[in-house]
């Protein structure tokens, strides 16, 4: 009896062990961070948390294999390919601006032509303008005075020969504040513009 | 009878324009193709499209590579998605409204080999992360991952 569960165990484990494998292998992020991915299935899970760690898993019904340590270059003997081609990661900017203005702060206003030459750089067709205000006046007129900073930021870069199809509103108000505030405060930080550049 | 002519003509106009109108209600864009090695392909509704920069991506979509391509897609919260040769990956569901908390980012990676650098979402909600493979769940919490499926 116990020898015919073993055997209907194995040939079950065999048999769907012999569908797929999926190996995972964790690596720095562009950053630098490295974070952290639990790997599962139907009957265990192992976490992996250090740069290089890896684990396979061969079924859904089998528990993931033993954490092994992936060297840098297996890593690309792997994946080389791959990384070839990743995308240039996203980048944001911000704006700040005068009190219940769309007019940019002096600081602000000198690094525009960074971003611009960035964006050039990227050959980027896919940004977001995304305006906010501090928690100061009323919480409608916010959302109009942030939708008009985002349309600051849009024609000043359209200007200088960005095109505005590349460039998405976002209007948040008060709702998102960069540094968190009571109601009603003053906040020069929340006055801004974050260009995100994808 | 001309009278009838003209205006079956004006219900084909009409209905042609209102054609066009459905066509350029676009799906909602989730995110765009940044690189592209043929041969790479969208697969939408059953077709194979051809993967060009800055092409949109939809929900459902799925990113496909032949024997000698590649695709790097970036997602609306900067998620970043690249897969190798003969790879396949799926979109399931995306969703990504910060301001009201709904975060969803859900896939389904068949074959092949990918790079996978997660964005807001996994910030915000890491839980609303998941990509499956046809033998394991992984689970993100904002990091860089390489996986292969074979």
């Amino acid at each position: 009896m116990k020898r015919s569960i073993i055997l209907l165990y194995v040939l079950l484990t065999g048999l769907v062990a012999g569908c797929s494998t999926t190996r995972v292998v964790l690596v720095p992020d562009p950053q630098g961070n490295v974070g952290e991915v639990v790997v599962s299935t139907l009957t265990g899970s192992k976490t992996l948390n250090q740069s290089g760690q890896s684990v396979a898993a061969g079924a859904y019904l089998l528990p993931p294999e033993k954490t092994i340590v992936m060297t840098q270059a297996s890593i690309d003997a792997r994946h080389g390919e791959t990384l070839a081609f990743e995308p240039v990661p996203p980048q944001s900017y911000l704006f700040y601006f005068l009190h219940d203005s769309v007019e940019l702060t002096e600081n602000s206003a000198t690094q525009l032509p960074e971003a611009i030459s960035r964006i050039n750089q990227r050959e980027s067709c896919d940004m977001v303008s995304a305006g906010h205000t501090d928690s100061l006046g009323d919480p409608a007129y916010n959302v109009q005075l942030s939708y008009r900073r985002a349309k600051q930021i849009k024609a000043l870069l359209n200007g200088r020969g960005i095109a505005a199809k590349c460039i998405e509103i976002i209007s948040y108000g008060e709702n998102a504040p960069l540094v968190k505030t009571g109601n009603n405060v003053s906040q020069q930080k929340n006055r801004r513009v974050e260009l995100l550049i994808r | 009878m001309a009278h009838r002519n003209a205006l079956t003509h004006l219900a084909a106009i009409l209905a042609l324009l209102l054609s066009a109108q459905a066509l350029a209600e676009e799906p909602e864009v989730i995110g765009k193709v940044k690189t592209v090695k043929a041969d790479a392909y969208i697969v939408r509704a059953g077709d194979d499209i051809p993967a060009q920069k800055s092409q949109n991506l939809h929900t459902g979509d799925t990113l496909k590579t032949g024997e000698t391509g590649a695709l790097g897609v970036t997602l609306r919260d900067g998620t970043m998605l690249t897969i190798g040769p003969s790879s396949k990956f799926q979109i399931k569901e995306y969703l990504f409204k910060p301001l009201e908390k709904k975060t969803s980012l859900i896939t389904y990676m068949s074959k092949g080999t990918a790079s996978y650098v997660s964005g807001a979402i996994a910030k915000m909600n890491p839980d609303s992360v998941k990509i499956k493979t046809p033998s394991a769940y992984l689970g993100l919490r904002g990091t860089k991952v390489l996986i292969e499926v074979d």
